[in-house]
């Protein structure tokens, strides 16, 4: 169990408690975002806040769980920084996820 | 003299412990940047290794060494997989990012190459009998 959640405003926040989403964990990251994200409501904030190291194949886990919640859902990640944050700039995966300090604006974010 | 010489099983598990301690070695030289930019080209080179060179299959073996160079350190690391096709590293480019109103679109994967270039200052890749050899340089900012 890497992940915990609430359910603010209507938004699902699933927060990371692994500090590595490399390829070793990157399939169990992604089966349970998926897991959690089936039947919510659609719009999900990653926070990403306890995690230090993300390796292309958490972000690709990461983009996979966005596809899962189709046209009409959203994804909005919270609390990268450092490397994890200079991942997504590198990748310009910072174009498709909108990315904020705390998981409070994402989440005003996506009700916005 | 290296600073760090490694020698472990090409396993996944294994690529964690080997970041972090060739992270350890690298700290006296580089800032917090430089050390989160050789950390991800070490995971991602080591990955690649395991998952396309040895195709995931168990016992392949993989070094991993670092050295002081002027101004920075080398990373080596040599396997004895499959090498990896001539100039695909070199030649790496980060693929353009989608579009983010058609997700399903979007790619999973394909930047490993390309962030190893990016983050490291010189990146070179020598195929041979001996084992396949990747060196990787960062230099002080």
């Amino acid at each position: 169990m890497m992940l915990s959640e609430e359910t603010r405003d209507g938004v699902l926040i699933l927060r990371c408690h692994e500090p590595r989403i490399d390829a070793s964990h990157a399939p169990a990251f992604r089966e349970e975002v998926i897991r959690r994200i089936e039947g919510g409501p659609g719009l999900v904030v990653l926070d990403l806040s306890e995690v230090t190291f993300v390796d292309s194949s958490g972000l690709g886990a990461i983009v996979s769980c966005l596809k899962r919640l189709g046209p009409r859902g959203n994804m909005a990640i919270a609390g990268a920084r450092g490397a994890v944050m200079r991942l997504f700039t590198l990748t310009r995966m910072d174009k498709i996820f909108s990315l904020h300090d705390t998981a409070e604006a994402a989440v005003a974010r996506l009700n916005g | 003299m290296a600073l760090l010489t490694l020698n472990v099983d090409g396993e996944l598990n294994q690529v964690a412990p080997i970041a972090v301690a060739v992270r350890g070695a690298c700290a006296p030289f580089l800032d917090e940047e430089g050390l989160d930019a050789v950390e991800l080209a070490v995971v991602e080179a080591a990955t690649n290794v395991i998952r396309h060179g040895y195709g995931g299959r168990p016992g392949g073996r993989l070094s991993v060494s670092v050295e002081q160079v002027p101004d920075g350190v080398a990373v080596d690391l040599v396997d004895h997989a499959e090498p990896m096709p001539p100039r695909l590293l070199e030649a790496a480019e980060m693929p353009l990012p989608g579009d983010p109103d058609h997700v399903a679109g979007l790619a999973e994967s394909g930047w490993g190459l390309a962030l190893i270039r990016l983050s490291m200052d010189e990146v070179s890749y020598r195929p041979g009998p001996d084992g396949n050899w990747l060196r990787m340089i960062k230099r002080r900012a």
